[in-house]
């Protein structure tokens, strides 16, 4: 059974492997520090989440983060990406075990 | 260092000296408020960079060695440059680049463009970062 750790990795690191695919690993990165910039403030969350240096490092704090909270903060990126096909391509790169714990928490594709 | 000018820099970045020539012919031909320096690569941009602080940068992004996807990347991720804001200037028209695009750049300005509408989009971008 994945972890919360788990599947937030997998979450972030599909959107890093979208967004590289159609423009650069370096330029994913950047998207992603941007959002967590951005965001950081709202969803204190994301404090837990490291995006420097191309790697990913998600604090195992995360595994007794609130489930609303979790569910909030990917909600919120979500709508952020446009348009929706790169949504839809962001949910195929998971794999069932990521989609089932996402939808339990209430996350929305 | 910003050169003592009260005209707005702006840095054109594209492989195509056509694209420089005429968009810098045709921004002159609107307005004195900008000058604008061209440069045909990434590399030469971020070596410009590392004298001078444009109020924007105008970026192509299908370009040979560097695209301008990493450029913007190399410039984001400088502290020193990471605020100059970046209006992407491409041939790249699918809804996938430009979604991707503008969700590290201030704009993104497909080709071919008119340049009233140019002049007008970047007299936003620059006038929202004053």
């Amino acid at each position: 059974m994945k972890t919360l750790q788990d599947v937030t990795k997998d979450f972030f690191e599909s959107i890093l492997a979208v967004i590289s695919k159609n423009s650069s690993k370096n330029y994913g990165i950047v998207i992603l520090n941007n959002m967590k910039k951005s965001l950081v403030k709202d969803f204190p969350i994301l404090e837990l989440i490291d995006f420097d240096n191309g790697s990913m490092v998600i604090d195992a704090k995360i595994k007794s983060a609130d489930d609303q909270d979790l569910s909030n903060l990917f909600n919120k990126i979500i709508e952020i990406i446009s348009p929706d096909v790169l949504r839809l391509f962001i949910k195929d790169q998971l794999d069932a075990g990521d989609i089932k714990i996402l939808t339990k928490i209430g996350v929305k594709f | 260092m910003k050169e003592k000018t009260s005209k707005k820099l702006i840095i054109l970045v594209d492989d195509n000296p056509d694209v420089l020539y005429s968009v810098n012919e045709g921004l002159k031909s609107l307005t004195k408020e900008y000058e604008m320096i061209g440069v045909q690569s990434g590399k030469e941009c971020l070596e410009l960079l590392k004298k001078q602080t444009p109020d924007l940068i105008l970026l192509d992004i299908m370009m040979p060695e560097m695209d301008g996807w990493d450029v913007c990347a190399k410039i984001k991720s400088n502290k020193k440059t990471e605020n100059i804001p970046i209006v992407f200037l491409t041939a790249k028209t699918d809804p996938i680049s430009r979604g991707i695009g503008r969700m590290a750049s201030a704009d993104y300005i497909e080709k071919p463009f008119n340049i009233k509408d140019l002049k007008k989009r970047i007299d936003e971008v620059i006038n929202k970062n004053i």
